[in-house]
């Protein structure tokens, strides 16, 4: 399913400016990286296209649809969310985790959920209490919680910072996959995962400095620019 | 093929309800059976004579509100750990109890200053009011992504109530020393409960529990994050406030004819995760109603018996198990947080 992500001069802050006019687009099925160091407003780009962060000025078109046309109950059905990470001080499971999302409209039931993580190989963390974790591992059940709904939009927050190498390629593998068939926006300072992408939109301080085919736009020089060395 | 599917239902949320449920029954006639006067069980079941009057009159109505009441607060306190993403938040700690006495002490005064009949409607009105005004206030003072100003704020809070509960005490029985029920909003207890008020209660508190209870989903995703909360089309504010709104009323409605009953809301729901190993609000929030409404209904026939003929305040037996149980939480580390 194709679905297309498109930003006009889109202005994002919250007290002060930390987006200034960003203009691209995702046209899926994709994966799309938002490349950029820490503080560069990666995140507030993705909270962008969940409604938590409005445009002060521009507009994010889903599918032509103008964002703020689309409601709160509808995100499920377009987009699904993978946050880098969220703390967790109650005794959540992994299962549980992955069951509050949606699928066409619905939660999601037990038996897909148990699916989901076996595809990511995680299955025998099920009852295992999220908070308990490591960072490698809840990373996964995140992910596989993005990955069960069978959105159109997949939005992924650092998909592979914290990750050890085995970890990570199971990670890049699942990514790949998904972006055969959706549109995967992915904000990552992950230089392997930026150049395997298929378009990317570099940021420094808020402010785009490239766009485009990633082997054309990761040069070195603008990878000095990107990471200030 | 019998033994997996038996193994399949048995499983822990539902043996340990099931427990529970047990448990309640036998804690809800010990409660109408002891007291200062024995009432024994065949007497209960076919009530006549003296023993039926007490039944009819104090005991039974009594036991129904420990009921109603313990799961009330129970509910309230679970509710708020998973707004407040904050496993030490309950009515007690955030406040919204000391906001609901205050409220409901001065509906009470106002209603006896200016000669009004009593309106058993206006007190838990007046204090749904303070509950919600005291939340308010612990929310704008300690900021909502915080876990330790949130509760620094609720106890600022309820000091700050409970001083004006006091000042307000002080003055009302100087005036007039015959007016001894402000004395019973500073320490819980179930003996002003009788019909007229049990029917009240359950008329506001049922559909505030069924709403909560059929939240569970959405508690959940609050609980985890509001990024994914609203992702997966919850409002994240929206549902805090008709959740806070919901414990309000409960928390209101709860201590408008008790006072305040400490540590049921913060404990029960501790409880409940570490026995099922699980924090889904689907099954927290009803166990943690059963086990609320078990504890407050073993408390009332503690509070009658533990000095032979003195009605002990409920909020001191609720504290005597509720402490060790606290402080074994926090021995036991995780289900309290880091």
């Amino acid at each position: 399913m194709a679905t297309e992500v498109r930003f006009e001069g889109v202005k994002l802050g919250y007290v002060s400016e930390v987006i200034s006019n960003a203009t691209f687009e995702a046209v899926g099925p994709c994966l799309f990286v938002v490349l950029g160091p820490n503080g560069s407003g990666k995140t507030t780009i993705l909270k962008s296209m969940i409604k938590v962060v409005k445009p002060i000025c521009g507009r994010i078109l889903i599918d032509g649809r103008n964002i703020t046309e689309i409601s709160i109950g509808e995100l499920p059905d377009i987009i699904s969310y993978a946050p880098a990470d969220f703390d967790d001080q109650m005794w959540m499971s992994a299962l549980n985790i992955i069951m509050s999302a949606k699928m066409n409209g619905r939660w999601i039931k037990k038996g897909e959920a148990l699916y989901a993580m076996k595809e990511m190989g995680i299955d025998d963390l099920a009852y295992a209490k999220f908070a308990e974790l490591s960072t490698g591992q809840k990373r996964l059940v995140v992910l596989a919680r993005a990955f069960a709904s069978k959105a159109q939009i997949v939005l992924l927050d650092e998909p592979t910072s914290g990750l050890d190498m085995r970890n990570k390629s199971i990670v890049k593998r699942h990514i790949m996959k998904m972006s055969k068939r959706c549109t995967v926006i992915a904000a990552t300072h992950d230089m392997e995962l930026a150049r395997d992408s298929d378009r990317i939109i570099a940021l420094v301080g808020g402010k785009a400095i490239g766009a485009g085919d990633p082997r054309e736009v990761l040069t070195k020089v603008m990878i000095k620019r990107i990471y200030g060395l | 093929m019998t033994v997996l599917n038996i193994g399949v239902v048995l499983n822990k949320a539902f043996v340990f309800g099931a427990a529970l449920a047990i448990l309640l029954v036998v804690l809800f006639f010990l409660d109408i059976s002891l007291g200062s006067v024995y009432v024994p069980l065949s007497d209960i079941l076919k009530p006549r004579g003296i023993y039926g009057e007490i039944i009819r009159i104090i005991r039974l109505p009594q036991a129904v509100g420990a009921v109603i009441i313990g799961a009330d607060l129970a509910v309230a306190g679970a509710t708020m750990q998973a707004v407040f993403r904050n496993p030490l938040a309950d009515p007690y700690i955030t406040g919204t109890a000391s906001g609901a006495v205050l409220g409901v002490l001065l509906g009470m005064v106002m209603l006896f200053l200016f000669h009004i009949k009593a309106v058993i409607y206006i007190e838990p009105a007046f204090g749904f009011a303070g509950a919600m005004l005291a939340t308010l206030m612990v929310i704008i003072a300690g900021g909502k992504n915080d876990k330790m100003s949130i509760i620094l704020a609720g106890i600022s809070v309820s000091v700050l109530f409970s001083a004006l509960v006091m000042i307000m005490d002080s003055y009302v029985l100087t005036i007039s020393p015959s007016f001894i029920s402000v004395i019973y909003a500073l320490f819980g207890t179930l003996s002003g409960l009788n019909w007229n008020v049990d029917t009240i209660i359950a008329t506001i508190s049922i559909p505030a529990l069924a709403y909560v209870a059929l939240s569970g989903k959405r508690l959940n995703l609050i609980m985890m994050s509001d990024e994914i909360a609203q992702s997966s089309g919850i409002s994240p504010g929206h549902e805090r406030l008709r959740a806070l709104a919901a414990s309000g009323v409960l928390t209101a409605v709860s201590l408008s004819f008790t006072g305040i009953i400490g540590f049921v809301g913060l404990i029960t729901p501790h409880m409940v995760r570490l026995s099922i190993g699980d924090a889904d609000n689907r099954k927290v929030i009803p166990l943690a109603a059963l086990l609320g409404a078990s504890v407050l209904s073993f408390s009332n026939f503690a509070s009658k018996m533990l000095i032979h003929d003195v009605a002990v305040p409920i909020t001191a037996i609720t504290s005597l198990i509720g402490a060790p149980v606290m402080i074994y939480l926090i021995r036991k580390g995780r289900s309290i947080g880091n």
